[in-house]
């Protein structure tokens, strides 16, 4: 039973790393901007989720309703003001950009609420499904759930639509995707709000699952990057299975091994990947240096 | 025109001059510099810790300060982590020219400060950090004030030996031990003190486990425990992984019969806020909070009434260990070590510690006062400064043993299974 307990709460866990990873992967492969300020990101919808639920009692998935318009709004002034300044200026401009942003969002976070850990308690928190003798996190089932739901939307939406098209052509090529009038800045904007709203999304539906503190978005900003990278940049298919092995990983060499090692063995398969497969595993080879291929 | 433009800047020089005389030296003040982790995983701990600093600032200035009326002045640091505490280390000495450094609620952070401070000469006097190396570094200008790993690591062990095997009726060498401990400078050394202090008394070890106290998740870790069955466990953590890990244990339904931790993350009031009905029940061998006013002598009763009264006005709680320790340790060193040793000047200051021999009961916290010679094994450590066992019980946090120090009775044990909880 155990073997079945270890396998559940390890997709779970990498459900959670999928989720917080997609919109990561998205901004990657679309913008080629490391987006340092992921972390960060995660951890004010969580705060948001905890601070709707706190003061009014809104239940955490419809405080997703709220809050994804705020979301959306936040994107688009992080894109307009900071990050469409950084296009094209080279790493080091987008990278100080991006940790600044991150910075400033932690340190506002401590000014605002301190450095007090908390979290949201209520039934629902702690809802556990027990099937057999396993047990099943109810707020993390939904969260895994969700983690599939938005990644097959968003293949959805980039096969399927026209701005999802165009959104692909970018990636493909710039140069040409502009020669066929499409407004680069624009597809920049619509994918920078839409992979923030769904870290924001994150935040919430892990908001009654962890503690929530100023310097949460550190621990999992880490492991998205991982995710990401072993996924393949721009793989939204890549960021979901990525997170799942991680989170195989990180549980089984945690209990097998050594709980303290379970971080070197997840970053030992990422290296053996990286090593094997430099693109990912759903990367297109080349791809960090002509565009990134494809970003389904 | 030209002389006049001339008058004009000289004047403005003049001007600023004057403002930043008086901005830093002022022969009306003690300037002290202070360094905490203020931001960071560790900002709820460091910010509680400096409040039992300033608290005890507060007290003093209000008594009409040191030295025939001079007043405390805190120059303070944030160090969210061992770099930031060795940078601002080095800005609090050469920039803002302190002579005495208090800290720092982490060991990692001690560990670090107290560097700087010894390759420059000057004091740091350290209320917090307990990791058993911060004090066996042959440093001289060191003090701890606070009781070490052993002291709360081996304390722990030694409350699932004594009292927790009489209360379920287990014979030691029948006791289940698991040590769990975060692995950075703090978790550690009192893991280890645990570990050891577990073994010597013949106990059942049956894991001792490490892990990140930055991870995100503890699954396997709690997994791996219910597996093992452990009858109590051991556990050093340092933040909120206290609260990830007990979250996890309810979750995946890990049932022991008694948790005793080591102060950390599991003693401070986010503990029991986050967990609510949860947190009863565990225990601490833990920094002395407010202990039984029999114990202290009258002096020092009324001075812990003091500090209860106004943290209790700043935080909204009634403070936890750490916070008794900054306030203890930081009301010695104004009360009794400054006023003797009349000046900053390192050697003044050494003179004037080691020549205290003060009886338990004198620290607000209950402990008493004798400085190891830093010529010795643990040199400047407090040898009279010691650790008591506290418990959640609806969520205060109540100082349950030694006896003598006890201000209330255990409960809940053996703990009830999660299934058995509201």
């Amino acid at each position: 039973m155990i073997y079945v307990q270890l396998v559940v709460s390890g997709l779970l866990l990498g459900g959670v790393y999928a989720l917080i990873s997609i919109g990561l992967t998205l901004i990657f492969g679309v913008l080629r901007v490391v987006n340092f300020a992921h972390g960060e990101f995660l951890m004010v919808g969580m705060f948001a989720a905890y601070w709707l639920f706190q003061l009014w009692q809104i239940p955490v998935y419809l405080s997703a309703l709220v809050m994804l318009p705020a979301f959306a709004l936040f994107g688009y002034l992080v894109y307009r003001l900071v990050i469409r300044r950084t296009m094209g200026q080279g790493d080091a401009v987008q990278i100080f950009a991006t940790v600044g942003i991150g910075v400033i969002l932690q340190n506002a976070a401590l000014v605002l609420w301190t450095g007090d850990f908390r979290t949201i308690r209520s039934a629902y928190a702690d809802a556990i499904w027990r099937v057999g003798g396993v047990q099943v996190s109810v707020p993390l089932l939904v969260a895994f759930i969700v983690a599939v739901a938005v990644t097959g939307l968003l293949f959805l939406f980039l096969n399927r639509t026209m701005e999802g098209k165009a959104i692909r052509a970018v990636v493909q090529d710039p140069i040409a995707a502009m020669a066929m009038a499409i407004n680069l800045d624009r597809i920049y904007l619509w994918t920078f709000t839409i992979g923030t709203c769904c870290v924001g999304l994150a935040g919430i539906l892990l908001a009654p699952n962890y503690p929530i503190f100023p310097a949460i978005g550190i621990s999992f900003g880490l492991v998205s990057f991982v995710v990401v990278v072993l996924g393949g940049l721009g793989s939204m298919v890549g960021a979901l299975l990525g997170g799942l092995i991680i989170g195989l990983v990180e549980v089984f060499s945690g209990f097998f091994i050594a709980t303290d090692l379970k971080q070197a063995f997840y970053f030992l398969v990422f290296v053996l990947v990286l090593v094997l497969r430099p693109q990912g595993l759903f990367g297109q080879r080349g791809a960090e240096m002509v565009g990134f291929g494809r970003l389904v | 025109m030209k002389r006049a433009g001339w008058v004009i800047m000289t004047g403005l020089l003049a001007g600023l001059l004057g403002l930043a005389q008086g901005a830093t030296a002022s022969n009306h003040e003690v300037r002290i510099g202070t360094i905490f982790p203020m931001t960071g995983h560790m900002a709820f701990g460091g910010n509680e810790g400096f409040m039992g600093t300033d608290i005890a600032r507060e007290i003093v200035n209000e008594r009409g300060g040191v030295w025939g009326g001079k007043k405390i002045v805190f120059v303070p640091a944030d160090a969210p982590d061992q770099t930031a505490a060795t940078n601002e280390m080095n800005r609090l000495i050469s920039r803002d020219g302190v002579k005495l450094v208090i800290g720092s609620y982490s060991s990692a952070i001690a560990f670090a400060a107290s560097a700087v401070a010894e390759r420059n000469r000057i004091i740091f006097w350290e209320n917090h950090g307990v990791a058993d190396p911060i004090a066996r570094r042959g440093f001289k200008y060191l003090f701890k004030t606070n009781v070490n790993a052993t002291g709360t690591g081996g304390g722990a062990a030694v409350w699932a030996a004594t009292y927790l095997s009489r209360t379920l009726n287990i014979a030691p060498k029948d006791m289940k031990v698991a040590v769990v401990w975060e692995d950075g400078t703090y978790g550690a050394s009192v893991g280890k003190a645990a570990f050891t202090k577990a073994t010597e008394l013949g106990m059942k070890v049956v894991a001792n486990e490490g892990y990140s106290a930055k991870s995100p998740d503890l699954s396997p870790l709690v997994l791996k425990l219910k597996e093992l069955q452990p009858d109590v466990l051991l556990v050093a953590g340092i933040g909120q992984d206290a609260v990830l890990f007990w979250s996890q244990a309810k979750k995946l339904d890990l049932n022991v019969k008694a948790v005793v931790a080591t102060s950390g993350g599991w003693g401070v009031p986010d503990f029991a806020k986050n967990l609510g009905e949860g947190a009863n029940g565990v225990f601490s061998s833990d920094f002395p909070t407010e202990v039984n006013p029999q114990a202290l002598t009258p002096k020092t009763r009324q001075l812990a009434q003091e500090f209860i009264k106004r943290f209790k006005a700043r935080k909204g709680t009634t403070p936890t260990g750490n916070a008794w320790l900054a306030f203890s340790g930081t009301m010695l060193l104004f009360e009794e070590v400054l006023p003797k040793a009349g000046s900053l000047e390192p050697e003044s200051i050494k003179q004037a510690a080691f020549s205290l021999d003060l009886p338990e009961g004198s620290m607000a916290n209950g402990c008493g006062v004798k400085f190891i010679s830093h010529d010795q094994f643990d040199g400047g450590k407090n040898e009279r400064a010691f650790a008591v066992v506290v418990q959640w019980q609806n969520g205060e946090v109540h100082v349950v043993g030694p006896e003598k120090f006890a201000t209330h009775k255990s409960i809940l044990v053996p703990l009830p299974k999660w299934s058995d909880r509201k």
